[in-house]
């Protein structure tokens, strides 16, 4: 009600700004009732820096390109067609790199190998890589987008252990288009996502991408978009995160918030436990209302 | 400016010595002026037949006709709004430009929208559909028909409905870009199968916002405001860049204020006038640090927070026995909140303290005049990264910028929502591999974990369909869905619906093509600015084909090869699930307009449009219908401010039912 009258407000239960949360003390996390500050998977002090760890942004956006979803844009792979790791000088020193330098980033469950570029665009202490790019196909696979795909070789090992490396980089190619012939990049950058194990937020859900890597010069043995991935710790690490949950039900045997929104969002008699069958529908009777 | 040639020149041109471009004079084009905002674009009544110069001609003067259709991007979120210049001669779309009519673009674009030219002549584009042989993932395929692709697809759902196993059924999709579309085709097969890539995207900012005031996303009236406070790049990447982009830019130049906080020098922060480049994670520790000083020094906006904070709840829990007074509440504020010192904010972020005291008064000085952006970023990039909204939106409730003119708006406010014809009910069933009981507060779907889950054994996926959706790349850990895409005792089949070929692609059953932003059809309504849209994502070369007297059926006998139109596919598969209607399917698929019959996509969009409050009033003055005035201009705008929603009066009576119980989403 405001000056009398009743106002349609904000769909939450008191109809108002929710700055304490009675929601997330019911649902087991009263340190959190109130807008607070939560340290991150990354915070300093869970980084060795004397082992070279670092945290990785590996999340910013190019306005020249979508995600993977523009490698068939000959102009937008003409204006951008790498993803170097941007790097402070004073780190690179630590390293001693200079721009174009190999530089193996270990993750939690592998590694990718990439270039370094050194700028001072970049926060001290913190790297960053953009994501777009490190597109790929194998040679048994159809040609497609080939203004941005490397060719890469894949190798399982069948006990979760896979190496991917680059056969060779983007080259131009005769079609009814003059300008494939015509392209003069041949570096499609790193493909940096699939070296990342998941760390889904044991509230929102949310991937938190940012990762915590282990920096290292490369070696002799090591290639531009060498990549490596060990899915066994990938499960490892989900389970950690896992771990972190407080899992349903909530008030009234609920499994989840009647007032949150839901993507498709099932009738409300979904919400309860005991209203369900093992293949996840209703008990017969149930919401026949 | 024409310039006349001098005596040299024509000499010149009469020997041929240099070539003669000053023959046919009369037929000069008008150049375009740049007097208004709608005179650099060709007018309306001259869309059927424009005549430029051919620029590959050149320094010819060969004229050539163009038909100009409008349509939508198709590439980021934010569907500006695009025209198709269709080359008289060949029937073929030769470039895009920018819609002015679109009232979030207002006709400018960035470099993906004109792009989207690239990717309908790409020469690796897929034409067909292709059904895979050998193993999957081994590389071979062989092209089919369309009927086998549906008579397949449609029987195994059939089955699996029949068999109550609704929840081995699920739709992933990557960019939507429609509106509801695919609930009402969903949830007319009873099943809880809609996936979305939210949750490696933006459900953490989500999350902030939604427990704050039950809308997830933020609105910012960037063009009105005093002060900007950006979480990363908006200004050149964010969600809706480029109509943001324009309007940041726009307050800048009557005197805002920028501030971001990214640790990168983006071309957003070399904009700012504020750069604080905070170390990753600690965003909410120095807007905490802002919040304490807008306190402490009384700049926050008391009329709207006794108003519209539940501070006597604050009280009653966490401070019983202390009377329920606005003052008590600021002063536990302030006690609660007083260890975050721009001093401690420094040590977190490495932000310096003067420049958080500064930008707080700044944006206590703005009062509602507060625009704020936080999307995926910190958000998305931090274990408790939804604090970061979280603390954010406090700073808006603290200035009472809310809903404001300048402020920040819930993005509901501003987004249309369609009405459909024989709209399915609700699914009773919850598949608990899309919403598990580990993550009862998720917002979205937990879809990146569904290798997991299905290696840990909770269930399997019978009919799978990726849709301009890409895991195996853009996902983290993809080795894990190569490993369960691989195993057909996981996925039984999966259909990858894509324009072109991806990582994905690689791995699924069968790869069927589908239109590019200009050969499919979605209703786009996006919180890009103050007002609430509607745009209308065409397929140009069937528009064109209905304006010259051709009109095809089905939007694929325009496409190029048999790349198909989504909607049609799905209304086609819906169709064939339930061919004699046993399963209540076809009833949601029938013609609003001719009874009995199977709908057609124009009737579709037909019934929507006639339902958008201003819409049919709008077309009448053009002397067309609703559908047709659509297709004409491409957009349409519905309200050019919503500001204050939360003020609007309700009935009494709808009060007492508290329908906002059940979900806004619902």
């Amino acid at each position: 009600m405001v000056d009398g009258k009743a106002v349609e407000g904000f769909p939450t239960p008191s109809r108002k700004n929710e700055f304490f949360s009675k929601t997330m003390i019911e649902w087991g996390w009263p340190e959190y009732a109130l807008p607070t500050y939560i340290k991150s998977h990354i915070h300093p002090e869970t980084l060795d820096k004397s082992k070279g760890e670092y945290v990785l942004v590996p999340t910013f956006r190019l306005p020249t390109l979508i995600h993977s979803r523009s490698g068939n844009a000959k102009w937008l792979y003409e204006i951008s067609n790498r993803n170097p790791v941007w790097m402070h000088p004073e780190d690179a020193r630590k390293f001693n790199l200079k721009t174009g330098d190999l530089v193996k980033m270990n993750t939690d469950i592998g590694y990718f190998v990439d270039k370094v570029w050194v700028t001072e665009g970049m926060k001290p202490g913190v790297v960053a890589c953009s994501h777009h790019l490190g597109r790929w196909r194998r040679p048994e696979d159809q040609t497609g987008n080939r203004w941005a795909t490397n060719t890469v070789s894949i190798k399982n090992d069948g006990k979760g252990g896979w190496k991917m490396s680059t056969i060779s980089g983007i080259k131009p190619f005769e079609s009814k288009d003059k300008d494939s012939s015509r392209i003069f990049w041949s570096d499609g950058g790193v493909h940096q996502n699939i070296t990342f194990p998941v760390h889904p937020d044991p509230i929102s859900g949310m991937h938190c991408w940012h990762q915590r890597v282990r920096i290292e010069k490369a070696g002799p043995e090591d290639k531009y978009g060498d990549i490596f991935v060990d899915t066994n710790k990938s499960m490892e690490i989900y389970r950690e995160w896992l771990k972190m949950t407080r899992p349903a039900p909530g008030p009234g045997g609920l499994r989840r918030p009647l007032w949150f929104k839901r993507a498709l969002r099932p009738v409300d008699e979904t919400y309860y436990f005991e209203n369900m069958t093992e293949n996840g529908t209703l008990k017969p009777g149930v919401g026949n209302k | 400016m024409t310039k006349k040639p001098g005596f040299i020149e024509r000499l010149a041109e009469s020997i041929g010595i240099i070539p003669n471009l000053h023959q046919n004079r009369e037929l000069d084009l008008p150049h375009l002026t740049q007097t208004t905002d709608l005179t650099s674009f060709p007018p309306p009544e001259k869309w059927d037949d424009w005549v430029e110069y051919e620029a590959k001609a050149h320094p010819k003067r060969e004229q050539k006709h163009y038909q100009i259709i409008p349509t939508t991007c198709f590439n980021c979120e934010s569907a500006c709004g695009l025209t198709a210049f269709i080359d008289k001669e060949t029937g073929q779309v030769r470039k895009f430009e920018g819609n002015p009519y679109h009232p979030a673009s207002r006709g400018r674009n960035c470099a993906k929208g004109p792009a989207t030219i690239n990717q309908i002549t790409d020469p690796d584009r897929i034409l067909y559909p292709l059904k895979r042989k050998g193993k999957r993932g081994s590389g071979e395929w062989e092209r089919v028909t369309w009927d086998q692709v549906l008579d397949d697809i449609s029987g195994r759902i059939r089955k699996a409905l029949q068999e109550g196993r609704n929840n081995e059924i699920a739709y992933h999709v990557g960019r939507p870009g429609h509106e509801g579309y695919m609930d009402r085709i969903l949830q007319s097969w009873n099943i809880d199968g809609h996936n979305s890539h939210t949750n490696i995207c933006s459900s953490g900012a989500r999350f902030g916002y939604a427990i704050w005031y039950g809308y997830d996303r933020p609105s910012p009236d960037h063009a009105h405001a005093k002060v900007i406070l950006l979480i990363s790049a908006h200004l050149e990447s964010g969600h809706y860049f480029n109509p943001h982009a324009q309007r940041i830019i726009e307050a800048k130049m009557k005197g805002a204020k920028l501030i971001t906080m990214d640790p990168r020098l983006s071309n957003t922060a070399s904009m700012s006038d504020y750069w604080m480049p905070s170390y990753p994670g600690s965003e909410a520790a120095v807007l905490l640090a802002m919040a304490k000083i807008i306190l402490d020094e009384g700049l926050y906006n008391r009329a709207y927070m006794e108003q519209w904070v539940n501070w006597n709840e604050f009280l009653e829990h966490m401070h019983p026995g202390t009377p329920v007074t606005f003052e008590n509440y600021i002063e536990k504020l302030r006690e609660t909140y007083a260890e975050y010192t721009p001093e401690y904010a420094y040590e977190e972020s490495g932000v310096r303290p003067e420049m958080i005291r500064e930008t707080a008064r700044l944006i206590g000085e703005a009062g509602e005049q507060f625009a704020t952006h936080n999307w995926r970023s910190a958000g998305s990039g931090n274990l408790g990264g939804w604090a970061v909204a979280r603390t954010l939106h406090f700073l808006n409730v603290l200035t009472g910028s809310v809903g404001t003119k300048g402020g920040t708006m819930p993005s509901e406010w501003n987004k249309f929502k369609p009405s459909f014809f024989a709209k399915p009910p609700a699914q009773k069933f919850w598949n608990e591999l899309h919403f598990p009981n580990e993550y009862p507060l998720a917002f979205f779907e937990m879809s990146f974990l569904l290798p997991h889950f299905l290696k840990e054994g909770r269930g399997k996926m019978d009919v799978y369909f990726s849709r301009v959706f890409n895991p195996v790349w853009t996902y983290p850990d993809g080795f894990s869905w190569i490993e369960a895409f691989s195993d057909e005792s996981k996925f039984g089949l999966h259909a990858a619906l894509t324009p072109t070929w991806s990582e994905t692609a690689f791995f699924a059953d069968y790869v069927l093509p589908m239109g590019l932003a200009s050969e499919r059809h979605d209703i786009n309504s996006y919180e890009t600015h103050s007002g609430k849209w509607i745009a209308f994502r065409q397929p140009v070369l069937r528009e064109a084909a209905r304006r010259n007297g051709k009109p095809v059926t089905f939007t694929w006998e325009s496409n190029p090869g048999e790349v198909w139109e989504e909607d049609e596919f799905w209304i086609e598969l819906s169709w064939r699930i339930d061919p004699d209607g046993s399963l209540g399917i076809r009833e949601h698929f029938l013609s609003p307009y001719r009874p009995g019959e199977k709908v057609n996509i124009d009737e579709y969009y037909q019934y929507i449009f006639e339902r958008v409050p201003g819409l049919p009033a709008a077309a009448e003055k053009e002397g067309l219908n609703p559908l047709d005035y659509m297709k004409k201009f491409g957009a349409f705008e519905i309200e050019p401010h919503c500001y204050h929603q939360n003020l609007n009066e309700v009935n009494a009576d709808v009060l007492g039912v508290q329908k906002w119980m059940s979900g806004p989403g619902g």
